[in-house]
């Protein structure tokens, strides 16, 4: 309770008076409204029963509704919770160091000038690596056991909340320092009230998206190598052609994202009780400091130089640098690898497309009629939370391991965030603004055109350059798991299997270098055409 | 009515001398400050006035050791200004509560340098809370609190360290008219009970008159002192009585001169 709403004691009489009938009718109306959201998953479930009953599909693709709920109690019964157990230990075993590193990453880059100047470049070269293109090398430095997991997982936390807490430290308003400075507070006083404070809500963000990547990264390794765990057990599903028990490990990771989720923004919510800041320009500072950027990435590639050149690692799982220069240029020359990227690069293009376009008009429809996004938005917002990968088994089991199926797979994975940014952006406008288009009589069109789109642009980019990079990841993670295509991602995994070090490490640079660019173009697309922000 | 008061030494609080600042704005000089002498006394309530982009606030950040970069010369009780210190404390125009601190907490921060013991503190904490009149709302967050309500705990965050000099920056500017009134009056009334020298910047022709024992009217481009005006009025001052109108419009006449304002229609400013 506020405490200016304490002050003013003026209680409102209008509420009390309602007859007891309207509020009879409110509440059945406020029922339906509700009850809307379960239609569509309803509707599912029918013409699933209906396709089962009537062999729409083989019975080994499409399981009986009854038979998948048999299955999960008998997985429940027997030996899911430990599976279950396995994965999850992995991911805190993981999680909490690699939080913990970011942060503290992110506190020595804000707290010492030199410090980032010596190290921002390599995080940032560090940051453009995909995780899932250190996969093969990984594979090759520590086998497939445990320690790989544990590997992938950390260095897919690290980022997320090194990003984040460096972005909060670094937005610290500037009249707070400055009334810190003149407070005269201490350095331990200026941590602990000024700094962590104010990037809390920005390390809970960072928090909750390492979080997601750690999730992701655990399914997609269990899914590539593991003898236990969720993902292994899905795998051994779709091997033995169970499809049920995919049904169920699916059914259980979104429960488990959801779960994670929703505990997070509960944390969130307790924890920053304050009003969080608006949204403001971007930071464009950039720390110039002469050679300094250049000496750790001199001094790691002098050192790799170095190490393989006497022979202090073995060159079957460390290669020289020359040798992954040679592979490069080879590759490029006689054709594998640029035909690899070129099919890799036309197979995301096309599913990119489809996904943008499928994201962006569902996700307006969505914010614009109220009915269609009770109707479809709740179900949607359910399905987001399975973690992308998971649907891997299925979909080829489904729609086979052609072309179609990884276009459809890259589709998927940036329809999500393209469909939430749409349509938060659009739902987000102002409510003045809106009032101010309805008094000026603007009509739908012209609100749309002069008011929706322009103030949801920033929402809309943020998300398009969400699905360019998990475009790009869904292609390099087909092509690992329906490795029987050409393609950068099938290149490398086929290479790990030859222990072929030098064009693993082309691929990984080439995929990372991609990555990079595709990152690159959406913050300019954002760029120029949010010229407001910058004024 | 203008009077030039020059005061001796040994009660001089603040002297500045023939103070100049530069701006590099887009590669372009520009002058803030031009040659500004001024002295205060200990214990006396001074205001300076003027139109935006005078410098008024700048002259403040000057003094209060934000900005070190300047000509002339600064002196503090006979001292060369040395960087921020406990004897001058400062009020924005926004607040500037730390959002994820109480009430009680943000006072606290005021004590952060203070070298007495933590009863000590909590007790002048308390005792501020009170001098303001928000007892009752030590664990309220700023973002619980008024407009008004907020500035006051400001205020008492700058006085909790017991400084010589409190400077205020438009600290009402944001409040609306009624509260600023209120204020102003709060202002007055934590005044009688604690002898502290006030420097207030403001762009209220009303306030100044309304708070303070010599109006200081500054130009700008360059930001320079215009006149010093001495107000001889008991307090309470009655803002609808002759004298004090009568002030106030001399002093928004002063301000006009410069743009050529007809006389009669000064009140644009105010």
């Amino acid at each position: 309770m506020s405490l200016t709403s304490l002050v003013a004691t003026n209680p409102r009489p209008a509420a009390v008076s309602q007859k007891p009938r309207r509020r009879w009718l409110c509440r059945l109306n406020k029922f339906l409204v509700a009850a809307q959201a379960w239609l569509l998953p309803l509707f599912l479930f029918f013409l699933w029963r209906l396709a089962a009953a009537h062999t729409w599909m083989a019975p080994q693709i499409l399981p009986e509704p009854s038979l998948v709920f048999d299955t999960a109690v008998e997985m429940a019964g027997n030996d899911l919770g430990s599976h279950v157990l396995i994965s999850l230990s992995r991911l805190m075993l993981a999680l909490v160091p690699g939080v913990c590193l970011g942060l503290a990453l992110a506190l020595l880059l804000a707290l010492n000038r030199n410090a980032q100047r010596l190290l921002a470049p390599v995080l940032a070269l560090w940051a453009q690596v995909p995780n899932l293109a250190l996969i093969p090398v990984l594979m090759v430095f520590l086998g497939i056991g445990d320690s790989l997991k544990i590997a992938i997982i950390l260095n897919a936390a690290v980022i997320p909340m090194l990003v984040h807490a460096q972005a909060g430290l670094r937005d610290v308003p500037l009249q707070l320092r400055e009334t810190a400075r003149v407070l005269r507070l201490s350095f331990w006083l200026r941590l602990t009230r000024l700094y962590l404070p104010a990037a809390l809500p920005s390390i809970m963000t960072g928090l909750r998206l390492s979080l997601s990547a750690a999730w992701t990264s655990l399914v997609v390794v269990e899914l590539l190598a593991s003898s236990e765990g969720i993902g292994y057990l899905m795998v051994w599903g779709r091997q033995m052609f169970q499809l049920d028990i995919v049904f169920v490990c699916i059914a259980l990771i979104g429960a488990l994202g959801l779960c994670m989720e929703l505990g997070l923004q509960w944390l969130d919510q307790r924890v920053v009780r304050w009003p969080r800041p608006v949204l403001t320009r971007h930071a464009l500072r950039t720390l110039r400091g002469g050679a300094w950027p250049w000496l750790l990435p001199a001094l790691l590639l002098l050192g790799w130089w170095t190490a393989t050149r006497l022979s202090w690692v073995d060159l079957h799982t460390v290669p020289a640098p020359l040798a992954v220069w040679q592979a490069l240029q080879h590759g490029l020359i006689d054709g594998s690898l640029s035909a690899a990227m070129q099919h890799s690069l036309t197979r995301y293009a096309q599913g990119l497309a489809w996904g943008i376009a499928a994201g962006l008009s569902l996700g307006l429809c969505c914010a614009l009629s109220a009915g269609l996004g009770r109707l479809l938005s709740p179900t949607l917002g359910v399905l987001r939370h399975i973690v992308i990968f998971s649907w891997l088994p299925l979909l080829t089991a489904w729609a086979g391991t052609g072309e179609a199926a990884r276009i459809l797979f890259i589709a998927i994975a940036s329809f999500f965030p393209m469909f939430v940014a749409t349509q938060r952006g659009v739902l987000n406008v102002s409510p003045q603004l809106l009032e101010a288009a309805r008094v000026m009589r603007l009509g739908r069109r012209k609100t749309l055109r002069w008011l929706l789109l322009p103030g949801a642009a920033s929402s809309i980019f943020a998300g398009l350059r969400l699905a360019l990079m998990y475009g790009w990841l869904a292609t390099i993670g087909a092509e690992y798991f329906m490795a029987s295509s050409i393609g950068i991602g099938s290149l490398m995994i086929n290479a790990q299997q030859l222990m072929n070090v030098d064009v693993i490490f082309a691929g990984m640079m080439l995929v990372s270098f991609t990555g990079a660019a595709l990152n690159l173009l959406g913050q300019y697309l954002e760029h120029q055409l949010q010229g407001w922000r910058h004024t | 009515m203008t009077l030039s008061t020059t005061p001796t030494a040994e009660e001089a609080a603040v002297v500045f001398s023939q103070v100049s600042k530069r701006f590099t704005v887009n590669g372009e000089d520009f002058s803030a400050l031009h040659d500004i002498s001024l002295t205060l006394r200990e214990g006396e309530f001074a205001a300076i006035v003027g139109a935006s982009g005078c410098g008024k606030s700048t002259l403040l950040r000057l003094l209060v050791g934000l900005d070190r970069e300047f000509d002339g010369s600064i002196k503090v009780d006979g001292h060369p200004l040395a960087g921020i210190g406990a004897d001058r404390g400062i009020v924005f125009q926004e607040h500037r509560l730390f959002p994820w601190l109480s009430v009680r907490q943000n006072i606290a921060l005021g004590l952060a340098n203070d070298s007495g013991s933590a009863a000590e503190h909590a007790r002048l904490v308390q005792e501020h809370i009170e001098l303001v009149g928000l007892k009752g709302f030590e664990q309220a967050l700023p973002h619980q609190l008024s407009g008004g309500m907020a500035q006051r705990v400001a205020i008492a965050r700058g006085l909790v360290s017991r400084p010589r000099i409190l400077l205020l920056d438009e600290p009402f500017g944001a409040l609306d008219a009624l509260t600023r009134r209120q204020m102003q009056e709060e202002l007055l009334r934590i005044r009688s009970r604690r002898t502290v020298t006030m420097l207030l910047v403001t762009h209220d022709v009303d306030e100044a008159v309304f708070l303070a024992d010599r109006v200081v009217v500054m130009h700008a481009r360059p930001g320079r002192i215009h006149d010093i005006v001495a107000l001889d009025m008991a307090h309470p001052r009655d803002r609808n009585g002759a004298v004090f109108q009568e002030q106030v419009q001399a002093l928004v006449g002063q301000l006009s001169e410069p743009v050529n304002q007809p006389h009669h229609n000064p009140i644009s400013l105010s």
